[in-house]
């Protein structure tokens, strides 16, 4: 547990760099930014859902999380730190483990800074309801899912940039949103799938909900594909920091 | 050349390599290495190239060997990572987090190494490599020599039973260099195994006891620096004798079976010989005979350098 905690505490710190904090920071505000300056007097709830999807969601949140997560460990081998972990009496499921960690919660500070920015610029224009623990919660499961898959594809190539975006753009915004079946391939539809059991009642007939497509909305389901999912892809991250030659 | 029989192996190995070769697509990095590691300081030796790194690498489990296999006190470092309670490594490259100060990165390694390191313990080896005055400030404004010597306070940290190092004397300043070596000595005398990869020469003459050389990916030598050089019969040695009557000296000397060469010098001569012991043998008789006066009488191609000069020349 002390090396658990250990590589999760100095992960964050290789994380949250300065020029992340305000870069990310600061695109992780623009959606709250654009809610402030819809022109409309009264502010319907399926106008601002709509826009949180389209951007928080569907790019912001994603986007942050593939760069955090790419690096993560990737950043370890072009650096030559690698070996500094993996040479340490500890399990290689450890390291997995504080890594994703670590990086989903750096990736969920983003995305829920941006779910309160947002939520706050909602109710400034007068919104009725409350949706600020929803946002934050499908951002969070959002973000965790992406940083999940992406970290062992950060290990393994140096393009996992390149090809998580690619992922983002072709398949999570094209593909499923053609074959809804395929909703649960999706990370951001698995969040707002989770953080839709929470929203006010007023925002539940909205539109952007469609999005989600075959997935059940609800908390519960949605925080046991996500935990599964992160308790997969660590074991696979794990056997491949034991199995791949750390070069 | 002939080298004796194993001098490769070691009868207290700590670490063990066995029949080992590592290639990349067609190129061949470590072909077919046998040798062993105990107590004390054995030198790793190369040119740039020769392998050291990738077999350094193979030995902690870095990278997988193509063919053979390595041990750790008898485990397979790539399956067994409780074999590194026991040992530490120095990476050639800059491993360190800029991030980080030397105080936080030696405690990150304790940290994950042991959960019984104090304190006290990561104070005692930043002070063992003289960076407790820098301790306190980020790795990012230290200068080469000192990030060796961070990294080098991070292996210690949990007083390892086997230090491997490559290159670690790089970047460091003469003063500082000396007290490391000072250090790696005291650490071999209390039992640590200790073993140092290095293209200079000079360093590791002055630290190993034992020397491994490679070349071209294979074991070119192994064993006790003089040991090696007298088993490499077909090379004659280099003598230098200072003399008041060089000429005469020289003009005796040719008549022996085994000097096959004579360089006349400023203040002397330098023989060739097959048998440094028949030179040495009968140049008491030549001065007494002679009535000369022999000021110097020193194997000049014994330091380690010549030794590699010669492995590297025979085996390319």
């Amino acid at each position: 547990m002390i090396a658990f905690r250990a590589i999760f505490a100095a992960s964050l710190r290789q994380l949250f760099t300065k020029k992340r904090i305000i870069g990310f920071g600061l695109i992780a505000l623009l959606p709250a930014v654009l809610v402030a300056l819809v022109p409309s007097t009264d502010f319907p709830a399926d106008t601002f859902l709509d826009i949180t999807t389209e951007t928080l969601l569907k790019l912001i949140v994603p986007i942050i999380a593939i760069v955090l997560a790419s690096g993560v460990l990737g950043d370890e081998r072009s650096d030559k730190t690698l070996s500094f972990l993996t040479l340490r009496p500890i399990s290689r499921f450890t390291i997995a483990g504080g890594k994703i960690a670590a990086t989903a919660s750096a990736a969920s500070a983003f995305a829920a800074f941006g779910a309160i920015s947002l939520g706050a610029a909602y109710a400034l224009r007068g919104g009725v309801g409350g949706p600020t623990l929803a946002l934050i919660v499908s951002g969070v499961l959002s973000a965790t899912l992406y940083t999940a898959f992406v970290t062992p594809l950060g290990y393994l190539t140096r393009r996992a940039t390149i090809l998580a975006l690619s992922y983002l753009i072709l398949v999570d915004n094209v593909v499923i949103a053609a074959i809804p079946a395929m909703a649960s391939s999706s990370p951001w539809r698995v969040g707002l799938a989770g953080g839709a059991g929470l929203l006010p009642p007023n925002f539940r007939t909205a539109a952007a909900l469609d999005a989600i497509g075959t997935l059940e909305i609800g908390l519960a389901g949605a925080v046991v594909q996500v935990a599964g999912t992160v308790g997969v892809l660590t074991v696979i991250l794990g056997l491949l920091l034991s199995r791949r030659d750390n070069v | 050349m002939t080298i004796g029989t194993n001098p490769a192996l070691v009868s207290d190995a700590t670490i063990e390599v066995r029949g080992v070769s590592k290639w990349f697509g067609n190129k061949v990095a470590v072909s077919d290495v046998t040798c062993s590691f105990g107590p004390g300081i054995t030198g790793l030796l190369g040119p740039n190239g020769a392998g050291k790194t990738t077999l350094l690498r193979m030995m902690m489990g870095l990278t997988s060997p193509s063919q053979g296999s390595v041990s750790m006190f008898g485990e397979n470092p790539r399956r067994a990572p409780s074999v590194f309670k026991d040992v530490a490594f120095v990476p050639e490259d800059d491993a360190v987090y800029p991030f980080l100060t030397a105080r936080q990165f030696v405690r990150y390694a304790a940290s994950l190494t042991s959960s019984e390191i104090t304190e006290s313990a990561v104070t005692a080896a930043l002070d063992q490599v003289e960076m407790l005055d820098a301790a306190d400030r980020p790795i990012s404004d230290y200068s080469k020599g000192m990030r060796q010597r961070t990294k080098v306070a991070a292996a210690l940290v949990h007083n390892p039973r086997v230090l491997v190092l490559d290159e670690p004397l790089n970047g460091t300043d003469p003063v500082r260099r000396a007290s490391l070596i000072d250090l790696f000595k005291k650490l071999a005398a209390a039992g640590h195994t200790i073993v140092i990869s290095s293209h200079v020469l000079q360093e590791v003459e002055r630290l190993a006891t034992r020397v491994i050389a490679m070349v071209d990916g294979k074991l070119a030598a192994a064993g006790d620096i003089h040991a090696i050089r007298a088993a490499m019969s077909d090379i004659p040695y280099q003598v230098r004798i200072d003399t008041d009557v060089p000429r005469q000296v020289a003009a005796a000397l040719l008549s022996l079976d085994t000097v096959s060469g004579i360089d006349m010098l400023e203040s002397g001569l330098r023989v060739e010989t097959t048998d440094l012991s028949s030179v040495g043998n009968v140049l008491p008789r030549i001065a007494s005979d002679l009535d000369a006066r022999i000021t110097r009488f020193e194997p000049v191609d014994e330091s380690l350098e010549s030794v590699f000069r010669y492995l590297v020349k025979a085996n390319r």
